[in-house]
Protein backbone atom coordinates (compact mmCIF):
# COMPACT_ATOMS: atom_id res chain seq x y z
CA UNK A 1 0.00 0.00 0.00
CA UNK A 2 1.41 3.34 -1.04
CA UNK A 3 1.67 5.95 1.71
CA UNK A 4 -1.36 8.11 1.06
CA UNK A 5 -0.35 11.09 3.11
CA UNK A 6 3.18 12.42 2.70
CA UNK A 7 2.91 14.22 6.00
CA UNK A 8 1.58 12.07 8.84
CA UNK A 9 0.80 15.15 10.95
CA UNK A 10 0.98 15.38 14.72
CA UNK A 11 -1.80 12.83 15.19
CA UNK A 12 -0.15 10.01 13.27
CA UNK A 13 3.21 10.49 14.97
CA UNK A 14 1.87 10.79 18.51
CA UNK A 15 -0.51 7.90 17.99
CA UNK A 16 2.24 5.69 16.57
CA UNK A 17 4.69 6.40 19.40
CA UNK A 18 2.04 6.14 22.13
CA UNK A 19 0.75 2.89 20.66
CA UNK A 20 4.23 1.32 20.73
CA UNK A 21 4.84 2.51 24.31
CA UNK A 22 1.51 1.26 25.60
CA UNK A 23 2.05 -2.10 23.90
CA UNK A 24 5.42 -2.32 25.65
CA UNK A 25 3.88 -1.43 28.99
CA UNK A 26 0.87 -3.72 28.87
CA UNK A 27 2.58 -6.93 29.85
CA UNK A 28 2.00 -9.43 32.61
CA UNK A 29 5.24 -8.37 34.31
CA UNK A 30 4.18 -4.69 34.35
CA UNK A 31 0.83 -5.59 35.90
CA UNK A 32 2.60 -7.73 38.51
CA UNK A 33 5.06 -4.93 39.30
CA UNK A 34 2.26 -2.39 39.69
CA UNK A 35 0.34 -4.78 41.95
CA UNK A 36 3.45 -5.23 44.13
CA UNK A 37 4.04 -1.45 44.17
CA UNK A 38 0.45 -0.84 45.21
CA UNK A 39 0.73 -3.41 47.98
CA UNK A 40 4.01 -2.00 49.32
CA UNK A 41 2.87 1.65 49.27
CA UNK A 42 -0.52 0.80 50.77
CA UNK A 43 1.03 -1.37 53.47
CA UNK A 44 3.70 1.18 54.44
CA UNK A 45 1.42 4.22 54.50
CA UNK A 46 -1.23 2.31 56.43
CA UNK A 47 1.35 1.13 58.94
CA UNK A 48 2.76 4.66 59.40
CA UNK A 49 -0.70 6.26 59.46
CA UNK A 50 -2.07 3.80 61.99
CA UNK A 51 1.01 3.98 64.25
CA UNK A 52 0.84 7.80 64.46
CA UNK A 53 -2.95 8.11 64.58
CA UNK A 54 -2.87 9.75 61.17
CA UNK A 55 -0.41 12.49 62.19
CA UNK A 56 2.32 11.26 59.86
CA UNK A 57 -0.04 10.65 56.94
CA UNK A 58 0.16 14.05 55.23
CA UNK A 59 3.93 14.52 55.76
CA UNK A 60 4.42 11.16 54.05
CA UNK A 61 1.78 11.75 51.34
CA UNK A 62 2.83 15.33 50.55
CA UNK A 63 6.42 15.98 51.59
CA UNK A 64 7.88 12.54 51.04
CA UNK A 65 5.84 11.15 48.15
CA UNK A 66 4.43 14.10 46.17
CA UNK A 67 7.22 16.65 46.64
CA UNK A 68 10.08 14.16 47.04
CA UNK A 69 9.50 10.91 45.19
CA UNK A 70 7.43 12.07 42.19
CA UNK A 71 9.88 14.79 41.01
CA UNK A 72 12.85 12.46 41.53
CA UNK A 73 11.18 9.55 39.73
CA UNK A 74 10.06 11.73 36.82
CA UNK A 75 13.53 13.24 36.42
CA UNK A 76 15.02 9.75 36.29
CA UNK A 77 12.36 8.29 33.98
CA UNK A 78 11.22 11.33 31.96
CA UNK A 79 13.84 11.22 29.23
CA UNK A 80 14.35 7.47 29.40
CA UNK A 81 12.43 6.47 26.27
CA UNK A 82 14.18 9.11 24.12
CA UNK A 83 17.59 8.35 25.58
CA UNK A 84 17.14 4.59 25.23
CA UNK A 85 16.31 5.05 21.54
CA UNK A 86 19.40 7.23 21.13
CA UNK A 87 21.65 4.84 23.06
CA UNK A 88 20.48 1.74 21.17
CA UNK A 89 20.34 3.52 17.82
CA UNK A 90 16.70 2.47 17.30
CA UNK A 91 15.98 6.18 16.82
CA UNK A 92 17.23 5.74 13.25
CA UNK A 93 13.97 3.96 12.46
CA UNK A 94 12.12 7.11 13.53
CA UNK A 95 14.42 9.77 12.09
CA UNK A 96 14.07 8.27 8.63
CA UNK A 97 10.27 8.58 8.69
CA UNK A 98 8.62 11.48 6.89
CA UNK A 99 8.03 13.58 9.97
CA UNK A 100 9.57 16.48 11.87
CA UNK A 101 11.81 15.76 14.84
CA UNK A 102 9.78 18.10 17.04
CA UNK A 103 6.80 15.76 16.65
CA UNK A 104 8.93 12.79 17.64
CA UNK A 105 10.15 14.73 20.67
CA UNK A 106 6.59 15.38 21.82
CA UNK A 107 5.76 11.74 21.17
CA UNK A 108 8.66 10.65 23.38
CA UNK A 109 7.49 13.04 26.07
CA UNK A 110 3.96 11.67 26.03
CA UNK A 111 5.13 8.07 26.05
CA UNK A 112 7.47 8.76 29.00
CA UNK A 113 4.67 10.58 30.74
CA UNK A 114 2.41 7.54 30.29
CA UNK A 115 4.97 5.37 32.14
CA UNK A 116 5.50 7.98 34.85
CA UNK A 117 1.78 8.47 35.39
CA UNK A 118 1.24 4.72 35.63
CA UNK A 119 3.64 4.51 38.59
CA UNK A 120 2.52 7.82 40.11
CA UNK A 121 -1.17 6.96 40.04
CA UNK A 122 -0.63 3.42 41.30
CA UNK A 123 0.99 5.01 44.36
CA UNK A 124 -1.64 7.78 44.55
CA UNK A 125 -4.47 5.23 44.64
CA UNK A 126 -2.70 3.34 47.42
CA UNK A 127 -2.09 6.53 49.42
CA UNK A 128 -5.65 7.79 48.93
CA UNK A 129 -6.99 4.40 50.07
CA UNK A 130 -4.89 4.72 53.23
CA UNK A 131 -6.01 8.33 53.72
CA UNK A 132 -9.65 7.28 53.54
CA UNK A 133 -9.06 4.45 56.03
CA UNK A 134 -7.18 6.58 58.61
CA UNK A 135 -9.64 9.47 58.13
CA UNK A 136 -7.13 12.05 56.84
CA UNK A 137 -8.84 12.28 53.47
CA UNK A 138 -12.41 13.19 54.09
CA UNK A 139 -13.87 13.35 50.62
CA UNK A 140 -13.25 12.11 47.12
CA UNK A 141 -12.85 15.75 46.04
CA UNK A 142 -9.87 16.07 48.40
CA UNK A 143 -8.49 12.82 46.96
CA UNK A 144 -8.96 14.16 43.42
CA UNK A 145 -7.15 17.39 44.31
CA UNK A 146 -4.26 15.37 45.73
CA UNK A 147 -4.16 13.23 42.59
CA UNK A 148 -4.21 16.28 40.33
CA UNK A 149 -1.31 17.80 42.23
CA UNK A 150 0.74 14.64 41.79
CA UNK A 151 -0.23 14.50 38.11
CA UNK A 152 0.89 18.13 37.62
CA UNK A 153 4.23 17.30 39.21
CA UNK A 154 4.68 14.31 36.89
CA UNK A 155 3.76 16.36 33.81
CA UNK A 156 6.16 19.19 34.64
CA UNK A 157 9.12 17.16 35.90
CA UNK A 158 8.93 14.80 32.91
CA UNK A 159 9.10 17.89 30.69
CA UNK A 160 12.18 19.11 32.58
CA UNK A 161 13.78 15.70 32.28
CA UNK A 162 13.12 15.63 28.53
CA UNK A 163 14.73 19.03 28.15
CA UNK A 164 17.83 18.07 30.11
CA UNK A 165 17.89 14.74 28.24
CA UNK A 166 17.82 16.48 24.87
CA UNK A 167 21.13 18.18 25.79
CA UNK A 168 23.02 15.43 27.60
CA UNK A 169 23.04 11.69 28.10
CA UNK A 170 23.85 12.36 31.77
CA UNK A 171 20.34 13.66 32.27
CA UNK A 172 19.76 11.75 35.50
CA UNK A 173 22.74 13.33 37.27
CA UNK A 174 22.02 16.75 35.78
CA UNK A 175 18.34 16.40 36.67
CA UNK A 176 19.12 15.54 40.29
CA UNK A 177 21.54 18.48 40.48
CA UNK A 178 18.86 20.74 38.99
CA UNK A 179 16.28 19.41 41.44
CA UNK A 180 18.57 19.84 44.44
CA UNK A 181 20.09 23.23 43.62
CA UNK A 182 17.45 24.98 41.53
CA UNK A 183 14.04 23.61 42.47
CA UNK A 184 14.74 23.12 46.15
CA UNK A 185 16.62 26.40 46.60
CA UNK A 186 14.39 28.61 44.43
CA UNK A 187 11.22 27.23 46.02
CA UNK A 188 12.50 28.32 49.46
CA UNK A 189 12.95 31.95 48.44
CA UNK A 190 10.48 34.28 50.13
CA UNK A 191 10.10 36.43 47.02
CA UNK A 192 8.00 35.90 43.90
CA UNK A 193 11.09 34.36 42.27
CA UNK A 194 9.93 31.08 43.80
CA UNK A 195 7.18 30.99 41.17
CA UNK A 196 9.89 30.16 38.62
CA UNK A 197 10.22 26.75 40.27
CA UNK A 198 7.66 23.98 40.05
CA UNK A 199 7.97 23.15 43.74
CA UNK A 200 7.58 26.83 44.68
CA UNK A 201 4.20 26.86 42.95
CA UNK A 202 2.93 23.54 44.14
CA UNK A 203 4.04 23.53 47.79
CA UNK A 204 1.19 25.77 49.00
CA UNK A 205 -1.20 23.52 47.09
CA UNK A 206 -0.20 20.48 49.14
CA UNK A 207 -0.05 22.55 52.33
CA UNK A 208 -3.64 23.59 51.76
CA UNK A 209 -4.60 19.93 51.56
CA UNK A 210 -3.09 19.26 54.97
CA UNK A 211 -4.67 22.30 56.58
CA UNK A 212 -7.50 23.60 54.41
CA UNK A 213 -7.93 26.68 56.64
CA UNK A 214 -4.34 27.92 56.14
CA UNK A 215 -4.50 28.69 52.46
CA UNK A 216 -8.02 27.89 51.45
CA UNK A 217 -7.97 30.10 48.40
CA UNK A 218 -4.83 28.61 46.92
CA UNK A 219 -6.44 25.47 45.52
CA UNK A 220 -9.10 27.55 43.82
CA UNK A 221 -6.52 29.85 42.21
CA UNK A 222 -5.50 29.02 38.67
CA UNK A 223 -2.23 30.97 38.85
CA UNK A 224 -0.03 28.13 40.21
CA UNK A 225 -1.40 25.75 37.58
CA UNK A 226 -0.70 28.33 34.86
CA UNK A 227 2.83 28.88 36.22
CA UNK A 228 3.57 25.15 36.25
CA UNK A 229 2.07 24.74 32.78
CA UNK A 230 4.24 27.58 31.49
CA UNK A 231 7.40 26.12 33.02
CA UNK A 232 6.62 22.75 31.40
CA UNK A 233 5.76 24.35 28.03
CA UNK A 234 8.94 26.47 27.97
CA UNK A 235 10.99 23.42 28.96
CA UNK A 236 9.41 21.34 26.18
CA UNK A 237 9.93 24.10 23.62
CA UNK A 238 13.64 24.38 24.51
CA UNK A 239 14.02 20.60 24.50
CA UNK A 240 12.18 20.28 21.18
CA UNK A 241 14.45 22.86 19.56
CA UNK A 242 17.56 21.16 20.91
CA UNK A 243 16.34 17.75 19.72
CA UNK A 244 15.63 19.15 16.27
CA UNK A 245 18.93 20.91 15.73
CA UNK A 246 21.43 18.89 17.73
CA UNK A 247 23.51 16.19 16.03
CA UNK A 248 23.47 13.15 18.25
CA UNK A 249 26.12 10.47 18.22
CA UNK A 250 24.43 7.23 19.01
CA UNK A 251 25.39 3.58 19.33
CA UNK A 252 28.90 3.05 18.05
CA UNK A 253 28.93 6.13 15.81
CA UNK A 254 31.82 8.51 15.56
CA UNK B 1 18.49 6.16 -17.49
CA UNK B 2 18.03 8.88 -14.85
CA UNK B 3 20.21 8.39 -11.76
CA UNK B 4 18.42 7.85 -8.44
CA UNK B 5 21.35 9.21 -6.44
CA UNK B 6 23.78 11.85 -7.64
CA UNK B 7 26.68 13.15 -5.58
CA UNK B 8 29.00 15.96 -6.57
CA UNK B 9 32.23 16.63 -4.69
CA UNK B 10 30.57 15.34 -1.57
CA UNK B 11 32.50 15.50 1.72
CA UNK B 12 31.62 14.80 5.31
CA UNK B 13 33.80 15.36 8.35
CA UNK B 14 33.10 14.40 11.95
CA UNK B 15 35.28 17.05 13.54
CA UNK B 16 38.72 16.05 12.34
CA UNK B 17 37.61 12.52 11.41
CA UNK B 18 37.07 12.00 7.72
CA UNK B 19 33.82 10.34 6.71
CA UNK B 20 33.71 11.03 2.98
CA UNK B 21 36.29 12.95 0.97
CA UNK B 22 35.21 14.76 -2.19
CA UNK B 23 33.34 11.91 -3.85
CA UNK B 24 31.30 12.23 -7.03
CA UNK B 25 29.18 9.41 -8.43
CA UNK B 26 25.84 8.47 -9.88
CA UNK B 27 23.72 5.49 -8.88
CA UNK B 28 21.27 4.21 -11.46
CA UNK B 29 17.99 2.35 -10.81
CA UNK B 30 18.27 -1.37 -9.96
CA UNK B 31 20.17 -3.14 -7.22
CA UNK B 32 23.42 -1.37 -6.40
CA UNK B 33 26.03 -2.71 -4.02
CA UNK B 34 27.84 -0.22 -1.83
CA UNK B 35 31.07 -1.96 -0.94
CA UNK B 36 34.10 -1.10 1.11
CA UNK B 37 36.03 -2.30 4.14
CA UNK B 38 35.07 -1.14 7.64
CA UNK B 39 35.55 2.61 7.94
CA UNK B 40 35.33 3.17 4.18
CA UNK B 41 32.48 5.67 4.51
CA UNK B 42 29.52 3.44 3.59
CA UNK B 43 27.42 4.20 6.64
CA UNK B 44 28.26 7.91 6.38
CA UNK B 45 27.08 7.93 2.78
CA UNK B 46 23.90 6.08 3.72
CA UNK B 47 23.21 8.57 6.52
CA UNK B 48 23.61 11.38 4.00
CA UNK B 49 21.29 9.67 1.53
CA UNK B 50 18.66 9.29 4.26
CA UNK B 51 19.11 12.91 5.36
CA UNK B 52 20.44 12.08 8.82
CA UNK B 53 23.68 13.96 8.16
CA UNK B 54 24.12 17.10 6.08
CA UNK B 55 27.16 17.25 3.78
CA UNK B 56 30.13 19.27 5.06
CA UNK B 57 30.62 20.35 1.44
CA UNK B 58 29.41 19.35 -2.01
CA UNK B 59 25.90 18.22 -2.84
CA UNK B 60 23.79 15.10 -3.01
CA UNK B 61 20.44 14.49 -4.67
CA UNK B 62 18.27 11.46 -4.00
CA UNK B 63 15.37 10.83 -6.37
CA UNK B 64 15.99 14.37 -7.60
CA UNK B 65 15.60 15.90 -4.12
CA UNK B 66 17.91 17.28 -1.45
CA UNK B 67 17.69 14.75 1.40
CA UNK B 68 18.34 17.15 4.32
CA UNK B 69 15.15 17.70 6.37
CA UNK B 70 13.07 16.53 3.43
CA UNK B 71 9.96 14.69 4.61
CA UNK B 72 8.72 14.39 1.04
CA UNK B 73 11.80 12.38 0.14
CA UNK B 74 11.66 10.29 3.32
CA UNK B 75 8.17 9.09 2.40
CA UNK B 76 9.72 7.60 -0.77
CA UNK B 77 12.63 5.92 1.03
CA UNK B 78 12.75 2.76 3.11
CA UNK B 79 15.76 2.38 5.37
CA UNK B 80 17.09 -0.64 7.22
CA UNK B 81 19.94 0.37 9.60
CA UNK B 82 22.98 -1.76 10.28
CA UNK B 83 22.53 -2.14 14.01
CA UNK B 84 20.57 -5.13 15.18
CA UNK B 85 18.60 -3.50 17.97
CA UNK B 86 14.84 -3.43 17.66
CA UNK B 87 12.44 -2.59 20.47
CA UNK B 88 12.57 -6.09 21.88
CA UNK B 89 9.48 -5.87 24.12
CA UNK B 90 7.23 -5.35 21.10
CA UNK B 91 5.64 -7.87 18.80
CA UNK B 92 6.57 -7.24 15.14
CA UNK B 93 3.07 -6.28 14.03
CA UNK B 94 2.78 -3.72 16.85
CA UNK B 95 6.17 -2.21 16.04
CA UNK B 96 5.36 -2.00 12.36
CA UNK B 97 1.91 -0.50 13.07
CA UNK B 98 3.49 2.26 15.14
CA UNK B 99 6.09 2.99 12.46
CA UNK B 100 3.46 2.89 9.71
CA UNK B 101 1.41 5.47 11.57
CA UNK B 102 4.50 7.69 11.85
CA UNK B 103 5.06 7.19 8.10
CA UNK B 104 1.64 8.60 7.32
CA UNK B 105 -0.39 5.41 6.85
CA UNK B 106 -3.97 5.86 8.09
CA UNK B 107 -4.44 4.13 11.44
CA UNK B 108 -7.13 1.74 10.23
CA UNK B 109 -4.79 0.53 7.48
CA UNK B 110 -1.71 0.06 9.66
CA UNK B 111 -2.48 -3.54 10.64
CA UNK B 112 -2.93 -4.77 7.08
CA UNK B 113 0.14 -2.79 5.92
CA UNK B 114 2.25 -4.33 8.72
CA UNK B 115 1.06 -7.88 8.02
CA UNK B 116 1.58 -7.51 4.28
CA UNK B 117 5.13 -6.26 4.84
CA UNK B 118 5.95 -9.20 7.11
CA UNK B 119 4.60 -11.55 4.45
CA UNK B 120 6.75 -9.87 1.79
CA UNK B 121 9.77 -10.24 4.08
CA UNK B 122 8.84 -13.93 4.43
CA UNK B 123 8.52 -13.95 8.19
CA UNK B 124 6.32 -16.91 8.97
CA UNK B 125 3.03 -15.82 10.57
CA UNK B 126 3.48 -18.38 13.36
CA UNK B 127 6.17 -16.03 14.78
CA UNK B 128 4.11 -12.82 14.67
CA UNK B 129 2.72 -13.36 18.16
CA UNK B 130 6.18 -13.52 19.78
CA UNK B 131 8.14 -10.56 21.09
CA UNK B 132 11.02 -9.45 18.86
CA UNK B 133 13.48 -10.00 21.72
CA UNK B 134 13.00 -13.77 21.33
CA UNK B 135 13.81 -13.73 17.59
CA UNK B 136 16.91 -15.14 15.91
CA UNK B 137 19.20 -12.83 13.95
CA UNK B 138 17.71 -13.90 10.62
CA UNK B 139 14.16 -13.26 11.84
CA UNK B 140 15.14 -9.82 13.15
CA UNK B 141 16.63 -8.96 9.75
CA UNK B 142 13.30 -9.85 8.15
CA UNK B 143 11.40 -7.63 10.56
CA UNK B 144 13.88 -4.82 9.85
CA UNK B 145 13.38 -5.35 6.13
CA UNK B 146 9.59 -5.36 6.58
CA UNK B 147 9.66 -1.94 8.28
CA UNK B 148 11.73 -0.61 5.37
CA UNK B 149 9.37 -1.80 2.64
CA UNK B 150 5.97 -1.50 4.32
CA UNK B 151 5.13 1.95 2.93
CA UNK B 152 6.05 0.83 -0.59
CA UNK B 153 9.07 3.13 -1.07
CA UNK B 154 10.72 3.78 -4.43
CA UNK B 155 14.20 3.34 -2.96
CA UNK B 156 15.13 0.79 -0.29
CA UNK B 157 18.43 1.36 1.52
CA UNK B 158 19.93 -1.52 3.47
CA UNK B 159 23.04 -1.08 5.60
CA UNK B 160 24.90 -4.39 5.96
CA UNK B 161 21.69 -6.45 5.99
CA UNK B 162 23.46 -9.78 5.67
CA UNK B 163 25.75 -9.40 8.68
CA UNK B 164 25.67 -12.57 10.69
CA UNK B 165 23.42 -14.52 8.34
CA UNK B 166 24.39 -18.05 7.36
CA UNK B 167 24.76 -18.88 3.62
CA UNK B 168 21.15 -20.13 3.38
CA UNK B 169 19.90 -17.01 5.13
CA UNK B 170 21.90 -14.81 2.74
CA UNK B 171 20.56 -16.61 -0.30
CA UNK B 172 16.99 -16.28 0.92
CA UNK B 173 17.48 -12.62 1.84
CA UNK B 174 18.95 -12.02 -1.62
CA UNK B 175 15.92 -13.68 -3.22
CA UNK B 176 13.59 -11.33 -1.30
CA UNK B 177 15.59 -8.32 -2.47
CA UNK B 178 15.47 -9.53 -6.07
CA UNK B 179 11.70 -9.88 -5.74
CA UNK B 180 11.44 -6.29 -4.50
CA UNK B 181 13.64 -5.08 -7.38
CA UNK B 182 11.43 -6.95 -9.88
CA UNK B 183 8.55 -4.77 -8.67
CA UNK B 184 10.41 -1.76 -10.06
CA UNK B 185 12.01 -0.61 -6.81
CA UNK B 186 15.62 0.48 -6.55
CA UNK B 187 17.82 -0.96 -3.82
CA UNK B 188 21.07 0.30 -2.35
CA UNK B 189 22.67 -2.39 -0.25
CA UNK B 190 25.96 -2.07 1.60
CA UNK B 191 28.42 -4.70 2.70
CA UNK B 192 32.08 -4.95 3.58
CA UNK B 193 32.15 -8.35 1.90
CA UNK B 194 31.84 -8.07 -1.87
CA UNK B 195 31.26 -11.78 -2.21
CA UNK B 196 27.91 -11.34 -0.40
CA UNK B 197 26.66 -8.97 -3.07
CA UNK B 198 28.31 -10.33 -6.21
CA UNK B 199 25.37 -12.61 -7.00
CA UNK B 200 22.78 -9.95 -6.17
CA UNK B 201 23.86 -6.59 -7.58
CA UNK B 202 24.12 -5.47 -11.15
CA UNK B 203 26.11 -2.36 -10.20
CA UNK B 204 28.61 -1.43 -7.53
CA UNK B 205 30.05 1.60 -5.83
CA UNK B 206 33.34 0.74 -4.15
CA UNK B 207 34.59 3.03 -1.39
CA UNK B 208 37.73 3.10 0.71
CA UNK B 209 39.04 5.72 3.14
CA UNK B 210 36.15 7.98 2.23
CA UNK B 211 36.92 7.95 -1.49
CA UNK B 212 35.33 6.31 -4.52
CA UNK B 213 37.56 3.58 -5.91
CA UNK B 214 35.26 2.37 -8.68
CA UNK B 215 31.66 2.49 -9.74
CA UNK B 216 29.51 0.97 -12.44
CA UNK B 217 28.47 -2.46 -13.62
CA UNK B 218 30.48 -5.61 -12.92
CA UNK B 219 31.79 -5.35 -16.48
CA UNK B 220 32.82 -1.71 -16.04
CA UNK B 221 34.74 -2.58 -12.90
CA UNK B 222 36.41 -5.61 -14.52
CA UNK B 223 37.57 -3.37 -17.35
CA UNK B 224 39.58 -1.37 -14.83
CA UNK B 225 41.86 -4.40 -14.46
CA UNK B 226 45.12 -3.81 -16.26
CA UNK B 227 47.17 -6.50 -14.59
CA UNK B 228 46.46 -10.11 -15.39
CA UNK B 229 47.32 -12.94 -13.07
CA UNK B 230 49.17 -15.88 -14.54
CA UNK B 231 46.62 -18.11 -12.77
CA UNK B 232 43.59 -18.99 -14.89
CA UNK B 233 40.62 -21.14 -13.92
CA UNK B 234 38.73 -23.04 -16.56
CA UNK B 235 35.68 -25.24 -16.27
CA UNK B 236 35.49 -27.65 -19.16
CA UNK B 237 34.38 -31.13 -20.25
CA UNK B 238 37.89 -32.68 -20.20
CA UNK B 239 40.49 -30.75 -18.16
CA UNK B 240 43.28 -33.30 -18.66
CA UNK B 241 43.08 -33.20 -22.46
CA UNK B 242 42.94 -29.41 -22.54
CA UNK B 243 45.93 -29.10 -20.20
CA UNK B 244 48.05 -31.45 -22.32
CA UNK B 245 46.97 -29.60 -25.49
CA UNK B 246 48.16 -26.26 -24.04
CA UNK B 247 51.32 -27.80 -22.59
CA UNK B 248 52.30 -29.20 -26.04
CA UNK B 249 52.15 -25.60 -27.36
CA UNK B 250 54.34 -24.25 -24.50
CA UNK B 251 51.57 -21.90 -23.35
CA UNK B 252 51.51 -23.00 -19.69
CA UNK B 253 54.05 -23.61 -17.00
CA UNK B 254 51.87 -25.93 -14.94
CA UNK B 255 48.33 -27.11 -14.27
CA UNK B 256 46.03 -28.68 -11.73
CA UNK B 257 43.02 -30.69 -12.89
CA UNK B 258 40.18 -31.70 -10.61
CA UNK B 259 36.80 -32.89 -11.84
CA UNK B 260 35.59 -30.30 -14.36
CA UNK B 261 37.95 -27.67 -13.02
CA UNK B 262 41.32 -26.86 -14.42
CA UNK B 263 43.75 -24.35 -12.95
CA UNK B 264 46.45 -23.19 -15.32
CA UNK B 265 49.61 -21.14 -14.84
CA UNK B 266 50.18 -19.50 -18.22
CA UNK B 267 53.43 -18.13 -19.64
CA UNK B 268 52.00 -14.82 -20.93
CA UNK B 269 48.56 -14.04 -19.42
CA UNK B 270 47.80 -10.98 -21.61
CA UNK B 271 48.68 -12.85 -24.80
CA UNK B 272 46.74 -15.92 -23.69
CA UNK B 273 43.56 -13.89 -23.04
CA UNK B 274 43.94 -11.97 -26.30
CA UNK B 275 43.82 -15.15 -28.33
CA UNK B 276 42.44 -17.84 -26.06
CA UNK B 277 39.82 -19.19 -28.56
CA UNK B 278 42.62 -19.96 -31.01
CA UNK B 279 44.72 -21.60 -28.28
CA UNK B 280 42.01 -24.01 -27.20
CA UNK B 281 40.85 -24.71 -30.75
CA UNK B 282 41.68 -28.22 -31.75
CA UNK B 283 41.64 -29.62 -28.24
CA UNK B 284 38.12 -30.91 -28.88
CA UNK B 285 37.04 -29.89 -25.38
CA UNK B 286 33.87 -28.03 -24.44
CA UNK B 287 34.64 -24.86 -22.40
CA UNK B 288 32.01 -23.80 -19.84
CA UNK B 289 33.80 -20.94 -18.10
CA UNK B 290 37.14 -19.19 -18.16
CA UNK B 291 38.27 -16.74 -15.49
CA UNK B 292 41.41 -14.93 -14.60
CA UNK B 293 41.98 -14.80 -10.86
CA UNK B 294 42.48 -11.03 -11.00
CA UNK B 295 39.20 -10.55 -12.83
CA UNK B 296 37.01 -11.95 -10.08
CA UNK B 297 35.26 -9.01 -8.42
CA UNK B 298 36.36 -10.18 -5.00
CA UNK B 299 39.97 -10.16 -6.13
CA UNK B 300 39.58 -6.72 -7.74
CA UNK B 301 38.06 -5.42 -4.50
CA UNK B 302 40.84 -6.92 -2.40
CA UNK B 303 43.52 -5.31 -4.54
CA UNK B 304 41.73 -1.96 -4.70
CA UNK B 305 41.33 -1.72 -0.96
CA UNK B 306 44.82 -2.91 -0.02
Amino acid sequence: MKTENLNPGWGGVLRGLMFMRIRELVTASTITRMAILFGVVFGLTLFIGAKTNGKAFWPVASNFFALGFVPFYCIVKGAESMRTELRDGTIEYLWTRPTRKARLFLGFYLSSLASALLVTFTCVVAIVATGLIVGEIESLAQAAVYGLGCGALAISFCALSMTIGSFTSKYIVMGIVYHAFVERVVSQLPTSVRHFSILGNIKPYFESLQDPSSSAGYVASLQPAINIGLIAAVALAIGGLAFTWKNYAFGSDK
Amino acid sequence: MKPIIQARELSCFYGIVLGLNNVSFEILPGITGLVGPNGAGKSTLIKMVTGQIAPSSGSIEVLGLNPVNNTQLLSRIGYCPEREQIRKELKPVDWLRGLASISGVRWKDTKSVAEKALERARLDSSHWGKRVGTYSKGMKQRVKLAQAIMHDPDLVILDEPMNGLDPNGRAEFGAILKEIAEQGKSILVSSHILHELEFLCSRFLILNWGRTLASGSQLDIRETVTEWSDEISIRCSDPGTLARHLQDRDLITGYLAKGESLTLWVVDPAAFFAEWPRHVDGADVEIFEIRNKNQALTSIFERMTK
